[in-house]
């Protein structure tokens, strides 16, 4: 059986519910394997026993005045290489990726590394069999409509 | 009037025809695929990126050099077999890659023919010294723009025949 695979761009407007974050513009990366969130004041916490972490997230691309507080589980600590093959422990997160028509749960690392240009990168271990990239295309899932 | 919306109509059409037949022609291909250099003289793996926009290779031992009042650079790839290829061309540029923490480094770019699957093209191409990497190319969408659809669950699924 094959499944139905999404064809996106290089770059979309996705939704992470659970976080608050409803648009949120991703560069789709075949190049990384984890996906990231560039988080600010990461801060780890306990809350009934539970390991959590907020952080704070511009959502919008330059600007820093809106601001969106975000709290996860905690599911992972990882040594993570940046493209310029930098390693980095940063804490991994479980969260909900939503598209249009579809929805998954996807492993998120947090990094607050000043040099992204994107709020987000979506990397191969959470397309696997879900979504085709061609990269000539951008926005295939539509445009940021409010 | 009638006429003008008629001329629309096929227009729209050829229009739809063209982006369908477009799509179709794509090859969806893996997140590393072999790619072939200097007329299909030496193969190595690449990792095929969209989050890059240009190319990129690892070279060893790069020498710069001046002939006949031109920047040259001389270095080597290997395939990570053990195999090595040695390359001579002139510099057109340089690029500055910012570094976290460190100096920027300044890359000589090179124009390289470069065969992916059945798609060749000349293209700009960034040296890097990577060391150890375990791919010694990187593909950016530049090169893989309206030929390829690129699927994060497979690797090696082609093979570079490109005819010269």
């Amino acid at each position: 059986m094959t499944k139905k695979m999404i064809t996106v761009g290089w770059r979309e407007w996705v939704s992470l519910p659970e976080l608050g974050l409803t648009h949120i513009k991703a560069k789709i990366d075949t190049g990384a394997k984890t996906s990231c969130l560039h988080a600010f004041e990461v801060d780890a916490y306990t809350e009934n026993g539970v390991d959590m972490v907020r952080f704070i997230m511009h959502p919008v691309q330059k600007n820093t005045e809106i601001i969106q507080e975000c709290k996860a589980r905690i599911i992972d600590q990882r040594e993570v290489s940046d493209s310029g093959g930098h390693k980095e422990l940063r804490y991994v997160i479980m969260t909900e990726l939503k598209l249009p028509d579809t929805s998954w749960d996807i492993e998120v690392t947090l990094t607050n590394r000043d040099t992204m240009a994107f709020r987000m990168l979506l990397g191969r271990a959470a397309m696997e069999g879900r979504m085709l990239v061609d990269p000539k295309a951008s926005f295939l899932l539509g445009t940021k409509t409010e | 009037m009638k006429n003008q919306t008629a001329r629309l109509i096929i227009v729209c059409l050829f229009g739809l025809y063209c982006s369908v037949s477009g799509a179709a022609e794509k090859k969806t291909i893996g997140w590393v695929e072999p790619i072939s250099i200097d007329g299909g003289k030496f193969t190595f793996l690449a990792k095929i990126d969209t989050g890059a926009d240009g190319l990129s290779i690892n070279a060893q031992d790069v020498r710069q050099f001046e002939k006949n009042g031109q920047n040259w650079v001389s270095f080597i790839i290997t395939n990570g077999k053990g195999r090595e290829h040695l390359i001579m061309k002139p510099i057109i540029s340089y690029v500055r890659v910012k570094r976290k923490e460190m100096k920027s480094e300044r890359r000589p770019v090179i124009m390289m023919d470069v065969c992916l699957d059945q798609h060749h093209s000349e293209e700009k191409v960034n040296l890097v010294n990577r060391g150890n990497y375990k791919y010694q190319g990187l593909i950016g969408r530049r090169f893989l723009e309206g030929h390829f659809l690129v699927d994060s669950e497979i690797t090696n699924t082609t093979k570079p025949k490109c005819k010269f």
